[in-house]
């Protein structure tokens, strides 16, 4: 598999070139376009209930696998929200992504939304951590650019900016006043990650900026 | 302390570099990660004492959070980042001689040696439905804005006219005044709404895009909301 990411950091979309009957799962409405031999097959992974475990997750129910039939092809592949791209490959390790970030992995690659960790981070935010594990590569995104930051001790982010993590960090929510959440909790939620290893944080979250919209929305008028 | 601005200019993120106990005042929600040996301290009036009243002020009038949050570095360097809700760039505003009037939802942070205090655009301005809402920053030091869209500065040099809702900044040394464009007519019909006359010597920072016309563009497209 070879990926190119392009239009970035604004608008990122991924080129991935597939070797003759190679996959690709990708996040269901993320393909943009893709070569005549790609064939699809869509299912939910794992049977149904652990489909309705990545549902609950803030993933689609369905996973869709790409496959090139044959001979080698291309897919495009684009996340819904502006923002960038990032593409990395697992070797045997671990890797931690927020589930609205994920946008595609290989065959090898398995995630898991129950992994002991998984239940720190669901806190009134909708926000879910997939750990992603095995041989392979995974792309993510973000809604605006992608600030990578190597921690060598200790770091805080406000959660509704995580994106993804390296498994060499360890982490910590608690809630401090007025952060962004404030709004729509009262308090915010901030992560402490320790240890060593690469964080990636979004610089926009979704949740405010959809919060900013809601505002927008007309009242519906009050029936008597 | 060091101030960079990256990802500039659709989606920047202010770096901002704290020495051993040097503290920074942020907007309330603007705090995006942070070292962790930066301590906040919450406070309605951590910007220049501006107290409960002027704190729901910003918070209703002012598109701003109710909080003031203070970033300290404690025990040695820090950082904290920090960005808006909307996507847009972020610069920095070097105060050194005439006091700043700041767009409420411009403001993202400034130095503790600026004093922030609410300013009234006039009450013609909020009936008008804009909601023009200015901060007056004052004091030496820097202040950091974000816009909706890119920021473009503007050296005003006599009277000059912008659509009150793309106003990020502008300098004291400006007058100002909001005023309809035409008669009543041209102002419900052209879409134009309420513009401010600027007039005299000062620099004006605008921003590409207005947030209140993005809002009801998309705002309008969803179903209604229950309250």
């Amino acid at each position: 598999m070879q990926v190119n990411i392009v239009g970035a950091p604004d608008y990122a979309m991924a080129e991935v070139d597939l070797a003759a009957n190679e996959q690709i799962q990708v996040e269901s409405g993320s393909m943009m376009a893709m070569t005549t031999n790609l064939s699809l097959e869509t299912k939910a992974k794992g049977g149904v209930l652990s489909g309705l475990k990545r549902m609950v997750g803030g993933e689609s129910f369905f996973m869709n696998t790409y496959t090139a039939q044959g001979a080698p092809g291309r897919i495009m592949i684009a996340p819904a929200v502006p923002g960038d791209m990032r593409h990395v490959q697992l070797n045997g390790g671990e890797f931690f992504i927020q589930s609205g970030s994920y946008v595609a992995s290989s065959p090898g690659v398995a995630l898991d939304t129950k992994w002991g960790g998984a239940k720190t981070f669901f806190g009134g935010e909708g926000l879910f951590i997939l750990k992603a594990s095995g041989t392979g590569d995974v792309l993510f995104g973000s809604f605006g650019a992608i600030h990578e930051v190597n921690v060598a001790g200790g770091y805080s982010v406000d959660t509704g900016h995580i994106v993804a993590f390296e498994a060499g960090l360890s982490f910590n929510v608690r809630k401090v006043g007025g952060l962004k959440s404030l709004f729509l909790s009262g308090e915010g939620l901030i992560c402490d990650f320790r240890g060593n290893g690469r964080l990636y944080i979004q610089t926009r979250k979704p949740g405010s900026f959809v919060h900013w919209i809601h505002g927008f929305r007309r009242v519906k008028p009050k029936s008597n | 302390m060091e101030i960079k601005i990256e990802y500039r200019p659709s989606y920047a993120l202010a770096i901002v570099g704290l020495g051993m106990n040097e503290s920074i005042v942020a907007e309330g929600g603007a705090m995006v990660s942070m070292s962790s040996n930066v301590a906040i301290q919450t406070s309605r009036s951590a910007a220049g004492g501006g107290g409960l009243l002027k704190g729901l002020k910003r918070a209703v009038l002012g598109g701003e959070s109710f909080f003031m949050n203070t970033y300290t570095a404690q025990g040695g360097a820090g950082e904290v980042t920090l960005a808006p809700t909307l996507p847009g760039d972020i610069t920095v505003l070097p105060m050194t001689g005439p006091a700043m009037m700041i767009q409420g939802t411009s403001y993202l942070a400034s130095t503790p040696g600026i004093s922030l205090d609410t300013k009234w655009g006039g009450m013609k301005t909020l009936l008008g439905g804009e909601g023009l809402f200015m901060l007056k920053a004052s004091g030496q030091g820097q202040v950091i804005v974000n816009s909706f869209g890119a920021i473009h500065e503007i050296p005003v040099n006599g009277p000059y006219i912008v659509d009150s809702g793309h106003i990020v900044a502008f300098e004291e040394t400006l007058t100002f005044e909001v005023k309809r464009v035409g008669s009543w007519k041209a102002t419900i019909l052209s879409g134009e709404g309420l513009v401010t006359l600027f007039n005299g010597k000062g620099r004006l920072w605008i921003q590409s895009r207005n947030p209140r016309a993005f809002g009801h563009a998309v705002g309008s497209k969803l179903p209604p909301r229950e309250s």
